[in-house]
């Protein structure tokens, strides 16, 4: 063949050939690809060669490729081998290649084998699968062939069977077969095999290479097999397990089934609908219906067995319908799951039920079974304990105590609320509370409570104290109780613990006093027993008490009876007497005589004597029995034989002492032990009387006695003698002057006595007494005489003068007249007469009264009226003369001015017609007076008228009144004032007015008459003109009046119209006004201004018309007279204004004022205006001043005025000031109507007094207010 | 609005009547006042004589009356209120500008169950008539007849 033609040849199977051919170089790129690529790949040839044919390959098939390409050596062909080519679509083709490699060129075939390998690997995929199903199938798979031989058997059935995979292989089927099942199996094998139509399924018995009997179910079917032979494959499914549980569930149905029939609870079960399926014997016994009538009924149309309490919480029939629905439902129940209530039982009685529900979830669906059972029992027996437990806790909490029951570990389980109030911890704190936290750890207490939990569980209670500690920490002692209970196999504390911290305190406190006493009992120096009541033994003695009765060295005596030891002494009384057991003080006490003080002695054993001072008394407990007699018996021998002593001294002295006039005195502790018979005379007393009295008895003045007890009493400590004098006071109360010398009788120790010597100092005392007086008495008459007194020694010098004296003579003190001759102060012209008589006085004689003239200091001259006297020493030698002066130069002048007035008398009583005379009634015989001649007309010249005479004078019917005085029998007794006339026969009748006085000459006794008497006529007429007037007075006075009234009615008559017709206006006014404001449409300023003014000026005017009437009414006013304290009336007035003063400083000066007469209130207003208004007009002040204080008093009147430092007024306007609604100020400066003043003016002008007002601008006023007594 | 019972108001001072209503209306007072001029009407008003003797017949809850008034005068008109059967409980308040003391006696001692002295301020006269108002004819109550 040619070349050409061979290449020709090549190039059309090159490019014709199904598989793809390609020729590539080393590095893999792709030279030449024939058309089979592009139609395998989808790729055009332009897109192929040139390219790394690496870039076709499948990622993971890359180093696979590779590799071959590596490992083919040049000539060599490479293995086949597969690889995946990413065609243009995107999916990969599976390519099978055989490469050669020819020089540096490959030569590669490939073909498509994708399909290939797609159904390949499906295949496997399916046979991997079944073969696993079968493999694994839970159902033992098996295949036989015609002749029974097992051709495959799975894992299962050898795991069935228990013959292994090879035994298996060829055995024959029926060897597995039970005898029981092999017929039908053969005979169901033959038919199928003919193609009969018979049950696939059936349950066979096989038997297992073990000979064990199995149940299986059997499926059979035929196949052919590749060859076309018949071949039977079965499956067998083990069902001995679920056999037996359908046969062990059938038993344990009907073993539920009796269970649910005979069990002893109610039961219920209900399905998905509602209705009852199940309803035992008990809940028919339970609920009382029958289990006919409850089966395939509606639970809820049950309900009605449920008491109507129950019902009522469970809500209506259709509401436990849906819940119960809906519980079933959900599988959750929405009704209680468990519940107690009441039913009404068929029998009618009301029996507690307890229902328990739960949801069963069973094949058949959800259901709800209900266990119910009775419960009354157990209910009755619930309250019965409860009530028990109540009790129980009444009980606990009743104990005044802590009340607890710890359990066997300890903790408490059971307290009352004493736990709390007493330890301080909560109830929740004592729940965790373990007995051992009430007590410190391993501490004393603790140790207590082992022990006595010890002894508890030995002796099943125990009784201790232990300090517990309270929740505060303090701790408290307890007497715990505790015994051991047992319930239901439990052991238990239960007890009580009594806080006894205070009553162990007490306990503890009287132990200590009892120690305390015991000892101080046993180591008082002063002998003590104290004997039992009940059994007469001694309960208590101490050493001092055995010292003392010489007992010391004998046996114990406590617990023995008196009488056991009384041999070793015997008891005397002072006389010597001894005493018996029975009398003796201790017997005495413990039948309740008290003994005091009483002085025995004793005869020891060994003859000794020994004085003892005894006290017993008995000792009584609360209920005031006697349990112990008790006896003191302080030694006083010492003491005895002292006095014993002192008694022999003073008997021994008492002759000598008793012959004294002293008194002498002993005093032990101030106390009078003895005194001589001086003594006693000198203060009247004997000595039993005040025998051991207080010395204060014989003191008159308490302080001496106090002085002596001090002062006293510390010099004679000192062993000084102490010495006063004093006034003593005797028994009968008469005092005398004591002088009194004490000592004591051992200073060192006062308490063994003072004595004392007294005298009588009296007698003494009054001499000198009496000299002091009388000498006071002399220099007092010298001091206070009108007299100039002074003495002058012989020879005229001054050697005394009073103050008197030095006065007249113009010498200031009396001691600058000492040695002034007295001469010297009298007139020279006097002289010779002062000599003369000062002879006189030497002589003897008593000179004066002498007249001379006195010279003063100042050369002046004074007349004086001189006496004198001579004055003798005590020797009775002259040694000075007395002058007495007095200045007479007034004296003088009055006798000269007497003479004068006596003629001036006359004229006086001849001017007034006032005679005067006096009458011997018996001898009628006496002295008239001209003036009497001239009234009666008698003749001087013919002598005294005789009483007949006078008589005839007077009117006739007015002569009696003379005889009548002078007969009158208490005619002595005063003065008779009596008026009489003359006798109209002597001419015009002449009134006379008489003083009369009798009096009797106590010597004679004659009556002598004096009598003064005035002609009285012209007064006379006067009054009866004045009666005249009066009565003429009186009508007019009642004619004013009853005008007044006429004008009182139409004052109140205008005072109607004022109040009634006046306001009237003003009010339209003021309400117009406001109405029509409160129609106006915003008002501006100037409206709403006019508005306030009107409405200002209404109000002002109603203020007026107000107080005008209320003015008015005063007027008409009757005054109420009471007593007012006005000074009170002004502070509680001042107390009213505090107010309205507020802030501002007003000092108030209120002096004292007296209690007036007068109207309460209207007096209260008077001052309540003036006090307002001196407020008001002070506003301005910084410091306003207020004074209300009485002014000048008259006779008749008090006055007051209330006076401020304000802005005063005028004078000249002060008339306007009290006038109706007159005003001084400005009203708007200062507020008010003006009526105020006004007011006053009325009332203190109807109280019969007056006002006044005084007042200086910016100076203040005052108002000035009299009102009568 | 039927059984809501009447005041009666006896007033001869037109600017009284004026003020007196119109604190009745600021007081909100439902009751009707029967406005009468003198006591002679008053009397007719009440005893359904002259121009009242066709009036429905009802008794006022109160009647308010003046005392100052032409021809009888307040406390006339009272004595003869109180000494008729039908109105011896009546209640009448005297309204006055008077604070005469005798008018105050007097009217007690006739038998006036109240005495109220018009106040001069207005607001204060509203208050008064509102108390009067409220306590007579809501809060009272008389024996019935």
């Amino acid at each position: 063949m040619k070349k050409q033609d061979t290449e020709n040849l090549y190039l059309n199977f090159f490019n014709h050939s199904v598989d793809l051919l390609c020729i590539t170089d080393n590095e893999g790129t792709l030279i030449k690809v024939n058309p089979q690529w592009p139609k395998t790949l989808g790729y055009n040839l332009a897109e192929l060669e040139g390219k790394k044919i690496t870039e076709f390959i499948h990622p993971e098939d890359k180093d696979k490729t590779l590799a071959i390409f590596n490992n083919t050596k040049i000539g060599n062909i490479s293995h086949i081998y597969i690889n995946r080519y990413k065609s243009k679509d995107g999916l990969y083709k599976v390519l099978e290649w055989e490469s050669c490699r020819y020089g540096k060129l490959w030569y590669s075939t490939a073909h498509d084998v994708t399909e290939r390998i797609y159904v390949e690997q499906k295949l496997k995929e399916s046979e991997d699968k079944y073969r696993s199903i079968v493999e694994n199938s839970l159902a033992a798979i098996f295949t036989i062939d015609e002749n029974f031989r097992f051709i495959y058997g799975n894992d299962e059935l050898c795991n069935v069977s228990g013959y292994s995979k090879k035994e298996l292989a060829g055995m024959d089927f029926r060897k597995l077969i039970s005898p029981a099942s092999l017929e039908i199996v053969t005979d169901r094998y033959i038919r199928r095999q003919k193609g009969e139509k018979i049950p696939q399924r059936y349950e066979i018995e096989i038997i297992c290479k073990n000979g064990q009997k199995r149940i299986a179910e059997m499926l059979v079917s035929v196949i052919k097999d590749s060859g076309g032979k018949p071949r039977s494959m079965g499956q067998l499914i083990d069902i001995t397990e679920s056999k037996k549980s359908e046969i062990a569930l059938k038993e344990s149905e009907s073993r539920l089934r009796s269970f649910i029939d005979e069990s002893s609870e109610g039961i219920v079960i209900i399905n998905e609908e509602g209705v009852i399926e199940e309803w035992n014997k008990s809940a028919e016994k339970t609920i009382g219906i029958g289990r006919n009538q409850a089966i395939n009924k509606k639970w809820w149309d049950l309900y009605y067995f449920m008491h109507p309490s129950a019902k009522l919480k469970n809500g209506s029939k259709s509401i436990l319908e849906k819940k119960v629905k809906e519980s079933i439902k959900t599988g959750i129940l929405q009704v209680p799951a468990s519940g107690e209530f009441q039913i009404i039982h068929k029998s009618g009685k009301i029996r507690h039920i307890s229902q328990t529900l739960f949801i069963i979830k069973s094949v058949k669906g959800n259901r709800i079974a209900g266990i119910i059972t009775d419960i009354t029992d157990r209910k009755n027996a619930e309250d019965e304990l409860k009530r028990s437990r109540l009790l129980t806790d009444a009980l606990f909490e009743s104990i005044p105590g802590l009340v607890y029951i710890y359990n066997q570990k300890g903790k408490l389980i059971k307290w009352n609320q004493r736990h709390i109030t007493e330890t301080g911890y909560s109830a929740k704190e004592l729940q965790n509370k373990n007995i051992w936290d009430w007590f410190i750890p391993g501490g004393a207490d603790t140790k207590i409570i082992k022990t006595a939990r010890k002894r508890i569980l030995k002796e099943g209670l125990s009784s201790s104290e232990a300090y517990l500690t309270k929740k505060n920490g303090e701790k408290a002692l307890y007497l715990f109780n505790t015994a051991l209970t047992k319930i239901a196999g439990e052991r238990y504390y239960a007890g009580v613990g009594l806080d006894i911290t205070e009553s162990k305190k007490a306990h503890e406190e009287l132990e200590y006093t009892k120690t305390i006493l015991s000892a101080a009992f046993m180591q008082t120096p002063i002998p003590m027993v104290l004997v039992n009541a009940e059994v007469n033994r001694i309960m208590l003695t101490n050493d001092a008490a055995a010292e003392f009765l010489g007992i010391k060295d004998e046996p114990k005596k406590i617990g023995k009876s008196l009488s056991e030891i009384k041999p070793s002494w015997r008891d005397f009384d002072e006389n010597g007497n001894e005493i018996p057991l029975l009398e003796m003080p201790l017997a005495k006490a413990l039948k309740g005589i008290e003994t005091k003080g009483k002085e025995f002695y004793i005869k020891r054993k060994d003859g000794s004597i020994r004085w003892e001072s005894v006290s017993s008394s008995a000792v009584r407990n609360s209920r005031g029995e006697i349990i112990a007699g008790y006896l003191v018996f302080p030694d006083i021998t010492e003491k005895k034989e002292a006095e014993q002593k002192f008694k022999q001294l003073v008997d021994l002295q008492q002759t000598i002492l008793d012959t004294t006039n002293f008194g002498i005195l002993y005093l032990k502790n101030r106390k009078i032990q003895w005194g001589n018979r001086a003594f006693y005379n000198m203060y009247g007393y004997e000595h039993d009387e005040i025998y051991n009295k207080e010395v204060s008895v014989l003191y008159a003045e308490p302080p001496d006695y106090k002085k002596v007890g001090n002062l006293g009493y510390t010099l004679l400590a000192k062993g000084d003698v102490f010495t006063d004098e004093m006034k003593a006071l005797r028994k009968d109360g008469d005092r005398f002057w004591a002088t009194i010398h004490g000592k004591a009788i051992d200073p060192l120790n006062i308490n063994e006595g003072t004595i004392w010597v007294i005298m009588d100092t009296t007698e003494q005392r009054l001499a000198t007494e009496k000299l002091r007086e009388s000498e006071e008495l002399y220099r007092k008459l010298a001091e206070t005489s009108p007299y100039g007194i002074f003495l002058t020694d012989l020879k005229g010098n001054v050697i005394f003068c009073n103050r008197q004296m030095a006065e007249l003579i113009g010498y200031e003190s009396a001691d600058s007249m000492l040695n002034v001759n007295a001469l010297d102060v009298i007139d020279p012209d006097d002289h010779l007469c002062v000599i003369t008589e000062a002879k006189k006085l030497l002589s003897n004689q008593n000179s004066g009264p002498e007249y001379f003239t006195y010279l003063r200091k100042n050369n002046t001259r004074f007349t004086g009226e001189y006496y004198g006297t001579l004055i003798h020493d005590s020797k009775g030698m002259p040694y000075a003369m007395m002058g007495m002066v007095n200045d007479v130069t007034e004296k003088k002048k009055a006798e000269e001015a007497l003479l004068k007035s006596e003629e001036y008398l006359a004229l006086a009583q001849q001017t007034a017609k006032i005679g005067n005379l006096e009458l011997n009634i018996e001898t009628e015989t006496g002295y008239f007076s001209d003036q009497f001649y001239k009234l009666f007309g008698f003749n001087k010249e013919e002598g005294p008228p005789k009483l007949n005479q006078f008589l005839k004078a007077l009117h006739p019917d007015d002569r009696h009144i003379i005889i009548e005085t002078v007969a009158s029998e208490n005619r002595y007794d005063h003065s008779w004032t009596v008026n009489y006339r003359s006798n109209p026969e002597h001419g015009p009748i002449r009134y006379f007015h008489s003083i009369t006085r009798m009096l009797c000459n106590p010597v004679d006794k004659s009556n002598t008459l004096f009598a003064t008497i005035q002609d009285i006529t012209e007064q006379k007429k006067a009054e009866e003109e004045i009666i005249k007037l009066n009565l003429e007075l009186e009508k007019k006075v009642e004619e004013r009046t009853r005008k007044l009234n006429e004008l009182n009615k139409d004052l109140e008559a205008f005072a109607y119209s004022v109040s009634h017709d006046l306001r009237a206006p003003v009010r339209h006014i003021d309400g117009f006004v406001k109405m029509m404001f409160s129609r106006l449409n915003k008002p501006d300023d100037t409206i709403t201004n006019y508005f306030s003014k009107i409405t200002s000026a209404t109000e002002r005017m109603s203020d007026m018309i107000d107080s005008l009437l209320s003015f008015s009414r005063l007027g008409r006013t009757v005054l109420k007279f009471t007593d007012i304290d006005l000074e009170q009336m002004i502070k509680e007035i001042i107390e009213l204004f505090k107010p309205d003063i507020g802030k501002r400083i007003i000092i108030w000066k209120i002096s004292s004022l007296p209690i007036i007469k007068g109207d309460k209130n209207l007096i209260k207003l008077v001052f309540e205006n003036l006090i307002s208004n001196a407020i008001k007009y002070t506003t301005g002040k910084n410091e306003a001043i207020v004074e209300i204080a009485a002014g000048t008093e008259t006779e008749s009147h008090y006055e007051f005025f209330v006076k401020d430092n304000g802005t005063g007024f005028d004078m000249n306007y002060s008339g306007k000031l009290f006038g109706v609604f007159q005003r001084l100020h400005d009203a708007e400066e200062y507020d008010g109507i003006g009526i105020g003043l006004a007011n006053v003016k009325q009332i203190v002008a109807k109280h019969g007094g007056t006002v006044r007002a005084e007042g200086k601008i910016n100076e203040g006023a005052v108002f000035y207010v009299t009102l009568p007594k | 609005m039927e059984n809501i019972s009447r005041i009666l108001y006896v007033e001869d001072n037109i600017n009284d009547v004026e003020l007196t209503l119109a604190a009745f209306k600021e007081s909100n007072l439902i009751n009707h006042v029967d406005l009468v001029h003198d006591g002679e009407e008053a009397l007719d008003y009440l005893f359904y004589r002259g121009k009242y003797t066709h009036r429905e017949k009802s008794d006022p809850a109160f009647v308010l009356l003046d005392i100052k008034m032409p021809k009888l005068d307040g406390i006339e008109v009272l004595k003869i209120i109180r000494s008729s059967e039908e109105y011896k409980n009546l209640p009448v308040v005297m309204l006055t500008s008077s604070k005469l003391e005798t008018d105050v006696y007097k009217s007690y001692e006739t038998g006036a169950n109240g005495f109220v002295v018009k106040p001069i301020d207005f607001n204060e006269f509203i208050t008064a008539i509102k108390g009067i108002g409220y306590f007579w004819a809501i809060l009272n109550t008389t024996p019935n007849k």
